[in-house]
């Protein structure tokens, strides 16, 4: 049997988390560490969270990370492949991983759609077509689905990034239903505004707009958004849904 | 009687975990059984057995679309799709 690629045999859960280098992604890759479990990511480069994770663990034991481009879809495949080899099981996938875009769509480059449409879209459906077939093979698991408010309420300068995002909101209630009868859930969060890299262009002026049009009166903390993945990989009784973590901005 | 390959007894092995995890009853199983009309499989089922195949082997012979999924239909067909 050729199972020889077969590196670590776990009892752990195995979960992988796109974009693990910064930002929620590496918020979410910590948490599922400190929960016990094995994780796996990969981003463009490394950075200081993913070095010292990589040198505390150099047998990859518990962490796994790879330098992919999400955007080579051959890599993610891969990716995937390698994770599923090395533990032999995957239990939860949270494709995180992700490129905003802004700007009026008739002066948005061809080649910026494209990247985001491929990143944000054709990226999460092959890194979920794969890591379903460990899921499947072990008849348990959990999707979720990063997701924004902008999938829910129209904002000028986000088409593109609106429309990746809500996409993938039915790809969730479709694939929900698809696989539920495996024990598979998967569901979306949809969060609002939070501190990250990809918001950091925000002016005080626009960061002050968002909290006034938000009845919490508060930007959303990347532990919020974590609190929420938490809660949706603990049930089994939720799936297909969307959950939008946003103090209320689109209520 | 012809001896199995390692694939084909991997492939039958399979079949058999997978059926009896879903409660599938399968009877004798032969090349020619069709995995849906005679064995009973369901898509979904079928789903999982080339998830786990591919595991197994290492390989997805359907991911290029060049041996079309449509034309697999008997336990034969499943065999081949991996002797390639
Ligand atoms: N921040 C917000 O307010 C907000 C609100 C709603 C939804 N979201 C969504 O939440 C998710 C995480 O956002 P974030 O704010 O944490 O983003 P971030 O700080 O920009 O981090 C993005 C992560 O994804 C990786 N990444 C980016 N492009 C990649 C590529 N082409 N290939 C592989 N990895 C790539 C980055 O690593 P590398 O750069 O090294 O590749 C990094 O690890 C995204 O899906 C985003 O759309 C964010």
């Amino acid at each position: 049997m050729p199972n020889g690629s077969w590196q670590v045999r776990t009892d752990k859960r195995v979960v992988i988390i796109s974009g693990g280098s910064r930002g929620l992604g590496q918020a979410l890759v910590q948490d599922r560490l400190d929960a016990g479990d094995i994780v796996a990511t990969f981003s463009r480069s490394s950075s200081s969270f993913i070095d010292q994770l990589r040198s505390a663990d150099p047998e990859g034991a518990r962490f796994h990370w790879e330098a992919i481009d999400g955007t080579d879809l051959d890599g993610v495949r891969a990716f995937g492949m390698n994770v599923l080899r090395r533990y032999k099981r995957v239990d939860a996938l949270i494709n995180n991983a992700g490129v905003g875009l802004e700007g009026l769509l008739t002066m948005t480059s061809e080649r910026d759609i494209h990247l985001a449409l491929t990143l944000n879209l054709e990226s999460v459906i092959a890194l979920t077509r794969t890591c379903l077939k460990g899921m499947l093979a072990g008849r348990r698991g959990s999707i979720i689905n990063i997701s924004s408010v902008n999938a829910l309420r129209g904002h000028k300068g986000l088409a593109v990034y609106s429309a990746t995002k809500a996409a993938l909101l039915g790809l969730t209630r479709s694939l929900a239903s698809e696989v539920g009868p495996q024990g598979i859930t998967v569901n979306a969060i949809a969060p609002g505004f939070f501190e990250s890299e990809m918001v950091g262009h925000l002016t005080d002026a626009q960061r002050a707009r968002i909290i006034r049009r938000t009845p919490m009166r508060a930007m959303c903390t990347t532990q919020d958004i974590v609190d929420s993945a938490r809660f949706l990989l603990s049930t089994r009784a939720i799936t297909g849904q969307t959950l939008a973590v946003d103090g209320g901005f689109t209520c | 009687m012809k001896t199995m390959s390692q694939h084909q007894q991997i492939i039958h092995d399979t079949l058999r975990r997978v059926a009896e995890e879903e409660g599938v009853q399968l009877g004798t199983i032969s090349d020619s059984s069709a995995l849906i009309d005679n064995l009973g499989f369901r898509s979904l089922h079928i789903a999982r057995i080339l998830a786990i195949l591919e595991i197994e082997f290492s390989r997805d012979p359907f991911a290029s679309g060049d041996v079309p999924i449509t034309g697999l239909r008997t336990v034969g067909d499943l065999c081949a799709a991996y002797e390639r």
